[in-house]
């Protein structure tokens, strides 16, 4: 053997190893979560997207919230545990009253809209919160994804010993296995504070429930919401005499009037209409990454006393400080955008990783065809399916199953890329996408010629970003140097 | 002042990159004053919105070099060995690698979980508040797990991965015993 070589791995390669065992193992979930979650960050102005003919105000008065919440009970005329008046925001300026039995939109003055009906909004966060699984289940899974993303990160700094050495070096151009290693290589070090913070906060809201459901089981008898009681509140008393509708308007005119510089987003009221009833207020605190203060009130609206998400213990703050870091609503409309750039470029960091451990089979002479064909189909295939899943959702309105469509769409591309893998092909895919895109975009505003302002954006970035995809990779695919880059 | 600061450290570092040390040193230092300034001014709200901000500027240097950097006058083209005739199915390697999946996904989730769960238990009965005992094991779990996960994603050996989880066992079983 020669000097100075060993037989053993050094540390670097059974990191570089592990890192690639890691994303390997985790890669195409983790894809669809980081790419459904990067949307996710647009919740509200998606919401705002896809149904533009909502009524939308600046703000209600105390009075009308409560006309709107007594409507909406009303009409529904069914008892329901929970109501909740979604108050207008930055992003989403509109009054959603939800019970159990379903959401509608009210108008400045309190009256009925509208059904809420945001379908495929909610189908995407449903992808990134449960990937369309039981919730528990779901949950579950995705703070594994979490971890392990942290765990592809810690492994990949001790896996690149030349990390900061190379810290500026991005040669897009260059031949694809080293644009491709530049680009994973580089996003991965500068935006490492974002993908660590992404994926512990994530694993810490995935994993939550566990250590929710065990301590349950440990002190309240298997009661979870009794689990929850310390961080986030005490659920009232249960007292199911028939009582008039709490009374919001006092509770928000209390607001009002005590704390004007706190922008209230939303009114729950527990158990609405008993004699046990009581009325939350959350509201938003400027320069806190808490997700907000509930202030408690009982059913007259007389003021009861605040959880202490903003004062209270520290286990508090810092709990709720994790939604705001995780979902990057803590800055308004500049922080948004940034989350939204950087979960994309996760999301082309994780797709890179995979394709650079495929091409190095393929030059080792070990091709995995098939492997390849499901890289392609996963990374271009899925947001070609979200996509349509909007298509499907604006044709058959909001009974269309999204769920069934996307996964079926998505399985029905894996089975292309296992039977007939040389079919699948980078480069056109991408050019479907582009067109895909394209096509959302120009048959959004020519449906709905009257849009905010937030809607026409994403439709003109649809749009450009369709047509530029779509004519690079239409130039592109003649020079498409090997098989395997997805 | 600690977002200018934020913005201006990757600047500073891509200046001093393979040029002038003092140029990176001040850009760390950047950096560094920017997180001091941004938690006394704001605490955790300065500190995420400085780190977006850092990243930002970072993000938008590596496009410049992206765009700056200009293609090889001619693409070398990568070198593929011929195919290879297909490796025969090692059914060793798949059981080490299903082992794996159960040590590093099962075994790893339960014995993190004990551990977080028995640390909260012990603290709530010692006196510590419930939000804060909750709060420890929720912060506590996936921390536990990353660790297990980075360290043994550096051993080669199935085996060589099972005395750190087994060590939070044991761990949790004392906790569980003890308080």
């Amino acid at each position: 053997m020669a000097v100075g070589v060993s037989a053993r791995p050094t540390l670097v390669q059974r990191a570089l190893s592990g890192h690639a065992a890691v994303g390997l193992l985790t890669g195409a979930l983790l894809y669809l979560i980081c790419l459904s979650g990067a949307l996710a960050v647009l919740q509200e102005y998606l919401q705002r997207w896809e149904e533009p003919r909502a009524v939308e105000m600046a703000a209600i008065t105390p009075a009308a919230a409560q006309r709107g919440l007594e409507t909406v009970l009303a009409r529904q005329a069914r008892p329901t545990t929970h109501a909740f008046i979604h108050l207008p925001t930055d992003g989403l300026p509109r009054v959603v009253v939800t019970t159990d039995h379903g959401a509608a939109y009210v108008d400045a003055a309190g009256g009925y809209d509208s059904p809420e009906a945001h379908r495929w909004t909610e189908f995407v966060l449903f992808l990134h919160y449960y990937l369309h699984l039981p919730q528990f289940w779901g949950l579950l899974v995705t703070g594994t994804l979490g971890v392990m993303l942290c765990g592809a990160v810690a492994t990949g700094i001790v896996a690149h010993p030349r990390i900061f050495r190379d810290a500026f070096r991005m040669r897009l151009r260059g031949r694809p296995q080293l644009s491709r290693s530049d680009l994973h290589n580089r996003l991965g070090v500068w935006l490492l504070p974002f993908f660590a913070a992404l994926g512990f906060t994530g694993a810490i809201l995935g994993l939550g429930e566990l250590v929710f459901q065990a301590i349950a089981t440990e002190r309240h008898g298997g009661k979870v919401e009794a689990s929850y009681a310390p961080l986030f509140g005490v659920e009232p008393k249960a007292n199911p005499a028939r009582a008039p509708i709490a009374r919001a308007d006092r509770a928000l005119a209390w607001m009002a009037a005590h704390h004007p510089d706190r922008r209230v987003t939303y009114v729950t009221i527990d158990e609405p209409g008993t004699a046990g009833q009581q009325v939350q207020i959350l509201a938003d605190h400027e320069r806190r990454l808490i997700y907000g203060e509930t202030y408690l009130f009982d059913g007259t609206g007389r003021y009861l006393g605040q959880v202490g998400l903003s004062n209270g213990h520290r286990g508090q703050q810092a709990v709720a400080s994790l939604y705001k870091l995780h979902f990057g609503s803590f800055g308004g409309v500049p922080v948004e955008l940034a989350y939204l750039g950087f979960g994309l470029a996760l999301c082309a960091v994780i797709s890179t990783g995979t394709t650079l451990w495929l091409m190095k089979r393929r030059a080792r002479g070990r091709p995995s065809p098939r492997l390849e064909a499901l890289w392609i189909m996963t990374v271009w295939g899925s947001p070609i399916a979200l996509a349509l899943t909007y298509w499907l959702k604006a044709a058959l309105g909001v009974g269309a199953p999204l769920a069934g469509a996307f996964w079926l769409l998505l399985a029905t591309g894996f089975a292309i890329g296992l039977l007939r893998p040389s079919r699948v092909q980078a480069a056109p895919m991408r050019v479907a996408l582009g067109l895909v895109l394209l096509a959302t975009g120009l048959s959004h505003v020519a449906i709905y010629r009257s849009l905010p302002a937030s809607s026409i954006v994403i439709d003109v970035v649809l749009m450009s970003t369709g047509a530029a995809m779509a004519i690079l990779s239409w130039a592109g695919r003649f020079k498409q140097p090997a098989r395997g880059t997805a | 002042m600690g977002l200018f600061l934020s913005l201006a450290g990757p600047v500073a570092l891509r200046f001093g990159w393979q040029r002038s040390r003092a140029m990176v040193a001040l850009g760390w230092l950047a950096l560094g004053s920017a997180a001091a300034l941004l938690v006394r001014e704001a605490g955790a709200w300065g500190l995420a919105s400085g780190s977006t901000a850092a990243m930002v500027s970072a993000a938008a240097l590596l496009i410049q070099a992206a765009l700056a950097t200009a293609p090889p006058h001619r693409l070398a083209s990568e070198r593929a060995s011929g195919p290879l005739p297909p490796e025969p199915i090692d059914w060793a390697d798949v059981r080490r690698r299903a082992g794996i999946f159960l040590v590093v996904v099962v075994l790893d989730l339960a014995a993190s979980l004990l551990l977080a769960w028995t640390a909260q238990r012990a603290l709530f009965r010692t006196g510590t508040n419930a939000a804060d005992a909750t709060a420890f094991a929720l912060f506590l779990l996936p921390m536990l797990w990353l660790t297990l996960v980075a360290w043994q994603m550096t051993r080669r050996r199935l085996w060589a991965m099972l005395p750190a989880p087994m060590t939070l066992l044991l761990l949790g079983g004392i906790a569980w015993l003890s308080a």
